[in-house]
């Protein structure tokens, strides 16, 4: 039977179905990576450059002239504004200034006070001196939270280009600190990233 | 190919029985398309009616849901985000514009041959050109992008409707660039009766008139439109004057982005005389955004030319907008509030059916050149149809080739016919506004804050006035 058949055709369908088992083998494949290690999967904001930022901007601030002023005086209190992004990406700034205030901390140069605490923290407080459920004695007294003398704040830009064959982007993250007091701006760091992505001519 | 080997039919008849079967998996692989062989605006009709009417919407939205993981899956995700979008269900708008931006932007890099593409291809030679997978349009990205901001803006998330602002900015600017040469060819082409409205006044620097011209066939100014007002409200004026100038590089004759570009270069700082449109001390703004009916759908031309060499038919077909010329000017939508005031009629923007022909004619260099490879392809099918399985074969095959052959319809066709806007100012306090068409009127009751400006977006579709107040 297969003798009277067209050897053309035949060819055909044997090559497309190929393609389509070729196409449908596929399985999953899931395994642990390194955190730090440099991610490429697209050209968009990644975990990679998070991490860059957030080095850059902690070694820069505590190399500075200003931190080790002011840590003759004790650990200065500050907190973290948030930082706006100008990009076109949806990209979770706060992760990146999570980074930052941690490896702060860490440092034991800086303490800081979280404002997007404050409400759970105000909810708290209020259930303690007016619930009559917890022993006066034992509730935290009023009054005594520290008063942040720095904000860190700043922005994350982008510019980005693209052409029929390529695609470039340009990160800058800026941070600056300053002096609630006085209004100054005790000090300011910029970390830049470039990323181009090309298109190659073949592919699967 | 084991049930033919089980029969005992004669051979010519096995052999169009063979044909039948390879026939029939070429089609199978290639239809990982659904609009292989139904056609695309009928399949999304249901979509169409089902905005503005909720009831229904549930049902069309799981429907074309159901479809994204098929090769057209931008197409029924662009769909799906519009209809839900429009029954306000905006974070599963956003999912399904996500997945429709997603793969755009996997587009901008994707090599430019790709082995897995091969296979829709050659599928596509035998049977037509819906078995390509869907890729989108350069005004579709435009329009995703504009969704995705209302979206967000719908939500009260500022941020995220910015960060798509700045997308869509960015997708126009990309598609400028693209079509540098064609503007160039206009400027040459228009250098004498140049009119140069950059000359007239001190604000308009910087616009040039004869790109505009050409700049109307693929860009959106409803997008800059939306996107220039929404900046303004939030206080960034630099992006707004931006935006407010390419719209009117688009529309020059619009009175009405005249004054607005006058009242936000007075906002920073420039000296301003004309009219600027600006609220007075106890009066807020209204921007009205209007999007009103479908955009045109493609029809088919489909030709059979008997081959008398051999007794086959061919078949071409191919997609066109019918009757460009006569296409009903876009209607307007007024605006009167409780005290019988007029505040005039929106002005139209951006006309989506001129950026769906220019899309089309854009692609039909490739399309004709595959039209003819599907010609030849087709015919040596038919010539050994026929050498195989005789004449029931030929017939088989002949039939086959004008069935086949499909002119791909495929477009997002819940976008507007138009998008238009209007910006009034009212005095402050509760009042009832009615926004009128032609056959209908729908009012809302608005909260006119001293100084600040409300959004209303008003979607005229199936004689129905769907409105949604955008917050801020």
């Amino acid at each position: 039977m297969l003798k009277k058949l067209n050897a053309k055709p035949l060819f055909l369908a044997t090559a497309l179905l190929a393609t389509g088992i070729g196409i449908s083998g596929c399985s999953e494949k899931i395994a642990y990576g390194d955190a730090t290690a440099t991610e490429t999967t697209t050209i968009g904001f990644g975990s990679t450059d998070l991490q860059s930022i957030a080095t850059k901007m902690v070694d820069d601030v505590l190399a500075s002239p200003f931190v080790a002023e002011v840590s003759k005086q004790g650990r200065p209190v500050a907190f973290v504004d948030k930082i706006k992004n100008k990009t076109t990406e949806h990209i979770d700034t706060e992760s990146i200034t999570d980074s930052i205030q941690t490896k702060l901390l860490q440092s034991g140069k800086f303490r800081f006070v979280d404002m997007t605490a404050v409400e759970q923290v105000k909810k708290q407080l209020n259930y303690q001196q007016e619930g009559g459920l917890v022993d006066p004695a034992k509730a935290v007294a009023l009054g005594k939270q520290t008063g942040a003398q720095y904000m860190l704040y700043g922005n994350l830009s982008s510019i980005q280009k693209r052409n029929d064959d390529k695609k470039d982007v340009y990160y800058k993250f800026t941070m600056k600190v300053l002096n609630l007091e006085t209004a100054e701006l005790e000090w300011a760091s910029e970390k830049e990233i470039r990323k181009t992505g090309e298109k190659t001519f073949l592919a699967l | 190919m084991n049930i033919s080997a089980n029969t005992t039919s004669t051979p010519s008849f096995t052999g169009a029985k063979i044909w039948l079967v390879s026939i029939f998996f070429i089609a199978l692989t290639g239809c990982a398309s659904t609009s292989v062989f139904t056609p695309y605006p009928s399949q999304v009709q249901s979509a169409k009616s089902a905005l503005g009417n909720n009831a229904e919407s549930e049902s069309v939205l799981k429907n074309l849901e159901s479809k994204k993981d098929t090769a057209d899956a931008m197409l029924y995700m662009m769909e799906s985000s519009r209809v839900a979008q429009l029954s306000e269900q905006f974070e599963r708008s956003k999912n399904n514009a996500n997945q429709v931006i997603n793969a755009f932007e996997k587009q901008d890099l994707q090599a430019t041959v790709r082995l897995s593409d091969v296979g829709a291809k050659s599928g596509s030679l035998l049977t037509n050109e819906n078995a390509i997978p869907y890729s989108g349009a350069g005004y579709e990205r435009i329009f995703i992008h504009h969704q995705q901001a209302l979206n967000y803006w719908a939500q009260n998330d500022i941020e995220g409707a910015s960060v798509e602002f700045r997308k869509v900015a960015l997708e126009q600017r990309v598609l400028s660039e693209r079509y540098e040469d064609e503007i160039a060819k206009a400027h040459s082409e228009a250098q004498q009766n140049n009119i140069d409205i950059a000359s007239i006044s001190q604000e308009f620097s910087g616009l040039d008139e004869i790109a505009g011209s050409v700049k109307s066939s693929f860009l959106s100014p409803y997008t800059y439109y939306t996107s220039a007002a929404f900046w303004e409200a939030i206080g960034e004026y630099n992006n707004a004057l931006i935006d407010y100038k390419l719209a009117l590089e688009i529309v020059p004759n619009s009175q009405s982005i005249q004054a607005d570009i006058r009242r936000v270069s007075a906002q920073l700082g420039g000296s301003s005389s004309g009219e600027t449109n600006s609220p007075k001390d106890n009066e807020g703004s209204i921007v009205i955004l209007y999007e009103q009916g479908f955009i045109p759908e493609r029809t088919e031309f489909a030709l059979s030319i008997p081959n008398f060499y051999d007794g086959g038919i061919i078949s071409v077909a191919f997609p066109f907008y019918a009757n460009t010329e006569s296409w009903s000017r876009p209607t307007l939508l007024s605006i009167r509030d409780d005290q019988f005031v007029d505040y005039g009629e929106t002005f139209p923007l951006t006309d989506y059916g001129t950026l769906a022909v220019k899309n089309l004619k854009e692609q039909l260099p490739s399309l004709i050149v595959r039209q003819v490879l599907r010609g030849f392809a087709k015919h040596e099918l038919q010539k050994q149809s026929a050498d195989s399985g005789g004449a029931l074969g030929l017939f088989v095959a002949n039939i086959y080739s004008i069935i086949s052959e499909r002119a791909d319809l495929r477009s997002w066709l819940t976008l507007p016919r138009s998008g238009q806007a209007l910006r009034v100012n009212l005095p402050s306090g509760q009042r009832t506004l009615a926004f009128r068409t032609e056959s209908k009127s729908v009012e809302l009751d608005v909260d006119i804050r001293k100084g600040k400006t409300n959004f209303i977006r008003i979607v005229n579709v199936n004689n129905r006035l769907i409105t949604q107040v955008l917050p801020l």
